[in-house]
């Protein structure tokens, strides 16, 4: 809604009966609503400005939201794969299974490639930490190992499953055994 | 102005959340999780951890892994409870000087405030490194049943982590904020918090603080302490881990990785059973014997769950009817309930709720985030985020121009917020057409005629050209006053003519509402005149393409089609502008069957001159005006 204000209404405004014939007292009362419009001039300024920079932040961080998101989407699939793989793996490295027919071994083998490779595609690694130390930023431990060896201290025994990340993010560490050393 | 980071810190997980345009938002930690685990640890290589990297070492570190420190803040070391939660966790504790509580981590002993504050140093840094400025200032939220000491601590932690707590308020408070029912006077209200490890139930009255602004005051609060979604866990792994033994004669619980694989495998199934009535866990070569590998195929119900949870449940309810009890109210003066809490999900404890209290319960916020978002909330009051020199208004009505066939092209939509600009790209309607009239419409109708009009205006000076080729920008700009003010360039000539309306906002609210209703009533026979519309724009652009065609390709098709499409476009012609929608359209349907014979022909022909244009092609361009 427009709101506007005449010239006449402005000059009533500025100068009232007391202040007509005291000129000072119109010019103090001048003074003080010149300052009140610098500080509303400089408030409006300033939360323009906010505005400008808040808009400005927001394209720039709806551009990252974008690529994280679409790094999300390629976690949960990966997430949503990876428990598969860990029971092909399981398969893979059965008793039963290792002494099957070699063609056999050979069909399934690439079968598990296969999916292994669509994960490569969309960027995701897989690692397996073996003789690595432990490293809490890539690797969970879910059992703790007796070592009498001082220099196995704190190193991996055995990877029980597969560490994925994807780019920095770890999708999930690699789960591992890790050796204590006790005297 | 600084933001001011509001903090969900749980005994379990952590939760942060800022305000950012006037919206409450959830961060999420350097991990990029949106929750993140209560845990900070010291490894063995010496260096400090927090959180879910904490929480992966803790197996080979559990002595200088702390969790659950929210148990301890705030307690003196000699207190019943401090002395019953020292013998379930596996770090050391000792009596300080003063006789509260001190934590072995590594070599050094840390007081409670000491822990809490590196989880919120690491929710401030994750924060800052988010937001790309530094945050010094903090909401930080505590159980209900927190006293003085308590909350006392939790400040002293946030000062610890470099922020100045702008406030410490209650988690169900903040809840209660995150669904905006702080507003509403003498509203009751009941929060009912399933975390993981802890449960909680608040009633909190809405009222009016000695400032005349809404106050949320706790009537009553209970809880166990010891009771969450990880005792349903568990019992899911139990029942699970006994059917597969009843079956195999193995104990899964045995093996690390088979009962981590437990773990996730339940974890799946109870989300699963929140959608599904049945699911199966289906974990693999779980583990082996001599006779083989073996598989763990377990279906399980959503009747299961229940029955498994039940007990947990009914032990909840048993408290909240305890706290209700304890408040100044009835069950039925209950007026909303809100559901924080992951566990919360579980449509067993939704329907326990529910029946309680004969009322269904909020859930619409996410349950692990609601405290956080209310937190912000709270932050963005406090900050001054929600500020009333700025007010923003918006337009009531769409604004928009009459094109070919008296359909409105909307340029503003309603409820867009002002000071604004749009622009659209239009064309010409006809061969040589030397001028376009802009007409300025205001309404939600889809016809022109139905809309408010509110000027029109005329540019010319167009130079002669075929229809669709010219480009006419037409612009709109409502300033923060609702003044509008619409200008037309012919973008080849830069020819330009504007007009403005001062007169954009001067419905009254009756005004406005009716043309609103009037759209909604209308809306299937809007539509219908549209498409009417569409179909006799498609009609004309097919005659138009075919006389072209027929010209340009004179000599070039076999005379029978020439005669055809002639015939085809002779009965479209008389029909066009008819109301008969259907016969127009098939018409339409017939002239370009003939077209397509045209185009093949002209192909044929291998002439080396540019194909006619299609008219689909041109219907694609922008849109004509009148």
């Amino acid at each position: 809604m427009t709101v506007s204000m005449s010239a006449s209404q402005e000059e009533e405004e500025i100068i009232s009966d007391d202040e007509s014939e005291n000129p000072q007292l119109a010019l103090k009362r001048l003074r003080e609503k010149l300052d009140r419009a610098v500080q509303e001039k400089q408030e409006y300024l300033a939360s323009w400005q906010r505005e400008r920079a808040d808009f400005a932040n927001y394209k720039r961080e709806e551009e990252k939201r974008r690529h994280d998101h679409d790094l999300k989407l390629k976690m949960q699939f990966a997430e949503s794969l990876i428990p598969t793989l860990d029971s092909f793996e399981m398969a893979l490295k059965d008793k039963t299974f290792q002494e099957s027919d070699v063609q056999w071994k050979k069909g399934m083998e690439a079968v598990y490639a296969g999916l292994q490779k669509s994960l490569e595609r969309i960027g995701v690694t897989r690692y397996w930490p073996s003789e690595e130390k432990f490293n809490p930023h890539t690797h969970e431990a879910l059992r703790e190992v007796v070592t009498h060896e001082e220099k196995q201290n704190h190193f991996i025994d055995e990877v029980e499953r597969a560490g994925y990340s994807i780019g920095d993010r770890i999708i999930r560490p690699a789960q591992v055994s890790v050796y204590t050393y006790k005297k | 102005m600084a933001k001011i980071l509001g903090i969900d810190l749980g005994t379990t997980n952590s939760a942060m959340a800022i305000m950012r345009g006037g919206e409450p938002e959830i961060l999420e930690n350097a991990e990029g999780a949106r929750t993140m685990p209560s845990v900070v640890a010291v490894s063995k290589t010496n260096e400090r951890l927090t959180g879910l990297i904490a929480r992966r070492q803790a197996v080979t570190n559990p002595k200088n892994t702390i969790y659950q420190i929210k148990r301890f803040i705030g307690h003196t070391f000699d207190e019943p409870a401090v002395q019953k939660d020292r013998a379930a966790v596996p770090y050391e504790m000792r009596k300080s000087q003063n006789g509260g509580i001190e934590v072995k981590m590594g070599d050094s002993w840390y007081r409670p405030e000491e822990i809490s504050a590196m989880i919120l140093q690491k929710l401030k840094t994750d924060a800052e490194k988010r937001l790309g400025e530094t945050i010094t200032e903090a909401v930080i939220t505590v159980p209900a049943y927190f006293n003085d000491a308590q909350r006392a601590a939790t400040r002293d932690a946030g000062k610890i982590a470099g922020l100045e707590v702008k406030r410490i308020i209650n988690e169900p408070t903040a809840a209660a904020l995150a669904y905006g029912f702080n507003k509403k006077k003498n509203e009751k209200i009941a929060v009912f918090d399933f975390g993981g490890g802890t449960f909680d139930i608040s009633v909190l009255e809405v009222g009016t603080s000695d400032e005349g602004e809404g106050s949320i005051e706790v009537k009553s609060t209970d809880g166990d302490a010891h009771l969450g979604g990880k005792d349903i866990d568990q019992k899911i792994i139990d029942w699970l881990a006994t059917e597969f033994q009843k079956e195999s004669g193995i104990d899964v619980r045995k093996d690390p990785l088979a009962r981590q694989r437990l773990d996730e495998g339940a974890e799946k199934a109870k989300i699963e059973l929140s959608t599904a009535l049945e699911t199966e866990v289906n974990i693999p070569f779980i583990t082996s014997d001599s006779s083989g590998p073996r598989h763990l195929l377990i279906k399980m119900t959503r009747a299961k769950l229940e029955e498994l949870s039940r007990e947990f449940v009914d032990s909840a309810l048993a408290i909240t009817k305890r706290a209700m009890e304890a408040s100044p109210f009835k069950v039925g003066d209950i007026n909303e309930i809100i559901l924080v809490g992951g566990q919360t999900r579980m449509p067993a404890i939704q329907a326990a709720v529910e029946k309680f209290f004969g009322k269904k319960p909020n859930m619409s916020v996410n349950p692990d985030e609601v405290v956080a978002i209310g937190a912000a909330i709270q932050g963005g009051i406090l900050g001054g985020e929600v500020r009333d020199v700025l007010l923003l208004d918006v337009i009531p009505l769409s604004l928009g121009i009459e094109t070919m066939g008296g359909v409105v092209s909307k340029l503003v939509e309603r409820n867009t917020t002002i000071p604004t600009n749009r622009s659209q790209v239009y064309s010409t309607a006809a061969d040589n057409q030397t001028s376009v009239e802009i007409h300025i419409v205001q309404g939600e109708r889809a016809m022109a005629s139905d809309n408010k009009s509110l000027g029109r205006f005329v540019l010319d000076g167009i130079p002669p050209a075929p229809r669709g080729l010219p480009q006419i920008e037409v612009s709109f700009d409502v300033d923060a006053n609702g003044i509008l003010s619409v200008k037309a360039k012919d973008k080849a000539t830069n020819k330009e003519q504007s007009i403005r309306i001062e007169a954009s906002s001067g419905l009254s609210d009756k005004d406005i509402e009716r043309m609103r209703s009037e759209a909604e009533a209308n809306a299937e026979a809007d539509k219908k005149k549209v498409e009417l519309v569409e179909v006799r724009n498609a009609a004309d652009q097919a005659i138009y393409a075919a006389n072209k065609a027929v010209a340009d390709n004179a000599g070039k098709i076999p005379a029978e089609l020439e005669a055809t499409i002639k015939e085809k476009v002779g009965a479209l012609e008389p029909i066009k502008h008819s109301d008969d929608a259907t016969a127009i359209k098939g018409a339409t349907e017939e002239l370009m069957k003939e077209m397509s014979k045209l185009y093949e022909a002209v192909q044929k022909a291998g002439t080396e001159q540019t194909p006619p244009p299609s008219p689909e092609a041109e219907q694609q361009g922008e849109e004509k005006t009148q």
